[in-house]
């Protein structure tokens, strides 16, 4: 595959901030152990409303999840050359022209890159990522003062479903593929 | 900034150079006769100059006639204050004379220059991917197809000449090399793919 590295598009971004901003600095990088220290620990309550405001309910990690729900409905779109008729000297074709470059120029992309076959496994990682950040926050909220094993082993659960998004992810092309 | 200029006048059309600095933030245009004595010998010592926030190498010959992984590691020696023009700019009486899409780029860029103080933006001079050359991929790439589309793409050659024309210029002016073939149809479209194809690997390998 040729990747177009380098020029604008909006799913690789998307993508990188996914995996880079969210993932891998906000989870997996985080150590569980402070984790488990900053439920239990008075003295980190500024580090539990800032970690609070990620996990609760409408935060930041919910939006994340739902940014990677959009970018699977978005991504064969995303990453079809297509996008370049209408930005490049292609443009300036007549309409009858820039559609049939563009509807054969998607179909060979679709053909080459088998696209279409990460929507299922990067799905399928978003839901069970949901459902331990959502296990993890049951633990985190209603138990007061929580064991600190039960808080460290419920996040690792989190950081396994995040590192399979996280290389899931990582599976889609870093730019725009010409076939 | 200021705009110094060692240089013929190639670049005449879209730069009038200004004489030569005291104490202002300046980007420098050399045609060097020897590149690689130019650069061992007088390089480092023109990027001493703390007002000197770029220096530009402009040739007749792609890149000054340095190959490209040895312009990556003047690159990563250097910083990103040097750079050497991707495309060949030939004298006005060569065939590779500023002209077209090449001759806006290289306006813009001086225009970007005049208006900075600190960085320079090189890619303004030498976009990553050159337009012409993929966008004439991808209708080589459909005429290469046995569809109504690639029927249509045929008969409307009228449409696209000119993005034809640019890419022949293009690929000439950043390889050094002209495309095997003169006219693009769906009998010479594989070839023409194929080409494009090679010398957009060349480009992808360095991005990544």
């Amino acid at each position: 595959m040729l990747i177009l590295k380098g020029l604008p598009c909006d799913a690789a971004l998307q993508r990188g901030l996914l995996r880079h901003s969210w993932l891998k600095n906000q989870i997996l990088q985080i150590s569980p152990d402070f984790v488990a220290q900053v439920n239990s620990r008075p003295s980190l309550w500024e580090e539990r409303e800032s970690f609070e405001k990620k996990i609760q309910s409408g935060g930041e990690f919910e939006t994340k999840l739902n940014d990677a729900r959009q970018l699977i409905r978005d991504m064969v779109k995303g990453f079809s050359p297509e996008q370049l008729v209408d930005r490049g000297p292609l443009a300036n074709l007549s309409q009858k022209a820039r559609e049939s470059v563009k509807a054969v120029i998607h179909d060979i992309y679709l053909r080459q890159t088998k696209i279409e076959q990460y929507t299922e496994p990067v799905t399928r990682a978003i839901d069970d990522l949901e459902n331990a950040l959502r296990e993890f926050t049951t633990v985190w909220y209603l138990q007061q003062s929580a064991e600190q094993n039960l808080i460290r082993n419920r996040f690792e659960q989190v950081q396994e479903c995040a590192r399979i998004l996280h290389e899931k992810l990582g599976d889609l092309p870093e730019g725009i593929v010409l076939p | 900034m200021m705009i110094y200029g060692e240089i013929d006048h190639r670049l005449d059309s879209v730069v009038k150079f200004d004489p030569f600095p005291v104490d202002n933030n300046y980007l420098l245009v050399i045609h060097p006769n020897n590149t690689e004595r130019w650069i061992e010998q007088e390089l480092a010592e023109r990027l001493s100059d703390p007002y000197c926030k770029g220096i530009l190498l402009v040739k007749g010959v792609p890149r000054a006639g340095i190959p490209n992984n040895e312009f990556d590691r003047l690159k990563e020696k250097f910083g990103s204050r040097f750079h050497i023009s991707a495309c060949a700019v030939g004298t006005l009486q060569e065939n590779t004379r500023l002209s077209g899409d090449l001759k806006v780029r290289f306006k813009n860029f001086f225009e970007h220059v005049r208006e900075s103080n600190e960085k320079i933006n090189w890619s303004i001079l030498d976009p990553q991917w050159p337009n012409y050359i993929f966008s004439t991929y991808l209708l080589a790439k459909v005429l290469t197809t046995e569809t109504q589309e690639a029927d249509f793409i045929a008969s409307q050659v009228a449409d696209w000449r000119s993005v034809w024309e640019e890419t022949k210029k293009e690929y000439e002016l950043l390889t050094g090399k002209s495309l095997s073939q003169s006219e693009l149809d769906k009998n010479t479209a594989e070839d023409v793919a194929d080409q494009i194809r090679k010398y957009l690997l060349t480009i992808a390998a360095r991005a990544s």
